[in-house]
């Protein structure tokens, strides 16, 4: 008995290898396909995998602070907010503030003996600054034979000069430094950071270490301890606390100068005289809020 | 007709009609292998589970992408809650600030670099630094005094500032060189330099 093969498996010679061509090149795609996604695992996913449980444990320390803070931020009053519109960045212009503040500069220097001659002040019009838009600038100019003492409080007073709160002390890069380490030690710490970034900066002065030790309660790590220290030593903070506890400080406390109008330092000319005194030409600006 | 005896082209014929069929049966085999090898085996060994998901590569990647995306925004809102106002031209004016360099480092700089160039004879006496902040300038005025060699002095002190770290560019100042009435030779200068930018010095 012959075993007939069914017709549509009765191949010839030709067709046969025209098939096994067409599963060839399927298998070599196949084939490719194989090495495309293991090399894909190889160079991407193995990487990509590495990395997520860190950035997945950033995100959940992230939203874990954004809502504490969001649960702060509600608490708390708008009073920096309040401070800016009143004293910082006022709606008129009050010239009559920013030059009672360099008649108190220039008596308080005066007698400190780290001042020894000024000229008249010299005031122009309101313009329109270059940098801000939506603020009026009002040039001031004058200049003072100071000591070096004496350039250092000036310098100061305009570094200090609209600042509200202890975070605006803090430069930008500072303030990631204190948030990452706060990130890294202990996330919900950051109600305590938060507290003590919204202090008012006069408060902070008078009592620097009530709050400062409020944030180290929250942490108990030396790397924070470090990162924190040396924060409060080389920043502005540290200028502040001076600033606020010397003769020329303490008059714009009590004359009520402060929070001071927003002062920029525009141009600067310095010629060293005898004995270490310079005369210091002064161009600043001081600001004021474009009336809606 | 024995194989042996056939042409050679009769003999190849014979050889492709007696591989064919296998040949198909074992590229048909390989086939169905490779599908089920990618479509049930790999997909065993090349996905990540991700909270109780199984992802492949670049679902993968897109996940990360994501979580990015997620923590660049709770950054920033975080970092806005930090912020003690709102205020657009408050923040500006703070960036301004942050952005400007202190004058008395730019005055500290140059008098350091003018006292580098004082030798036994010679030496920079600064008389004006102007600093213009808000356009990045600064002008220096003084004098090199050192002997008949006070435009060397003078050379050599404003080669060492245009090299100093803070300056972007700087224009020369035109030397000359002139006697008092007791005789000293000395070199008045008068130039300007500009500042790098914090953005240029990274």
């Amino acid at each position: 008995m012959r075993l007939s093969v069914p017709r549509w498996l009765a191949l010839s010679p030709s067709r046969a290898v025209a098939f096994a061509g067409v599963f060839l090149t399927l298998s070599g795609v196949l084939l490719a396909e194989h090495a495309m996604v293991i090399r894909q695992v190889r160079d991407d996913g193995l990487p990509a995998y590495v990395t997520i449980p860190a950035l997945e444990r950033r995100l959940a320390v992230l939203t874990e602070q954004v809502e504490v803070s969001e649960l702060q931020r509600s608490l708390a009053q708008g009073s920096a907010e309040e401070m800016i519109r009143s004293f910082v960045l006022p709606e008129k212009p009050d010239i009559d503030r920013v030059l009672g503040l360099i008649e108190l500069m220039r008596d308080q220097l005066e007698e400190a003996k780290m001042l020894r001659a000024m000229s008249p002040v010299h005031v122009g019009g309101d313009a329109e600054t270059g940098g801000v838009s939506s603020v009026l600038a009002s040039p001031v100019s004058f200049h003072a034979e100071l000591t070096e003492e004496g350039w250092g409080q000036v310098r100061l007073l305009f570094q200090l000069s609209g600042l509200v709160t202890v975070g605006d002390a803090l430069r930008s890069d500072e303030l990631q430094r204190l948030l990452d380490a706060t990130e890294q030690e202990n996330p919900a710490g950051i109600a305590g950071v938060e507290h003590f970034l919204s202090t008012p900066l006069l408060r902070y002065v008078r009592e620097p270490r009530s709050f400062e030790e409020e944030v180290r309660r929250s942490f108990s790590s030396p790397v924070f301890e470090e990162t924190f220290a040396d924060l409060l030593q080389h920043s502005l903070l540290s200028d502040a606390r001076r600033f606020f506890t010397g003769p020329l400080g303490q008059e714009v406390i009590r004359r009520k100068f402060w929070p001071m109008r927003f002062l920029t330092l525009e141009r600067v000319s310095i010629e060293p005289k005898e004995g270490g005194w310079s005369r210091i030409g002064i161009e600043m600006q001081a600001y004021s809020r474009k009336e809606n | 007709m024995d194989f042996m005896d056939a042409t050679p082209v009769i003999a190849g014929r014979r050889i492709v009609e007696s591989a064919a069929l296998p040949l198909c049966v074992f590229s048909f085999s390989l086939t169905v292998l490779l599908t089920f090898s990618w479509a049930v085996i790999l997909p065993q060994f090349t996905q990540f589970d991700v909270d109780g998901r199984s992802l492949t590569a670049s679902a993968l990647l897109e996940h990360r992408d994501d979580v990015e995306l997620k923590i660049d925004v709770a950054q920033a809102r975080r970092d806005e809650l930090l912020l003690s106002s709102h205020d657009e031209s408050y923040l500006a004016l703070k960036g301004k600030r942050e952005s400007t360099i202190d004058p008395d480092v730019i005055r500290r700089d140059v008098a350091a670099i003018a006292r580098a160039d004082a030798g036994p004879e010679g030496r920079i006496l600064l008389t004006e630094i102007g600093i213009d902040m808000e356009q990045g300038n600064v002008h220096v005025k003084g004098e090199a005094r050192g002997g008949p060699g006070s435009m060397t002095t003078l050379a050599s002190f404003v080669e060492r500032l245009r090299n100093a770290s803070i300056v972007a560019s700087l224009i020369p100042p035109v030397f000359e060189r002139r006697q008092t009435a007791k005789g000293d030779f000395f070199s008045p200068f008068s130039f300007a330099f500009a500042l790098r930018s914090s953005e240029d010095a990274l």
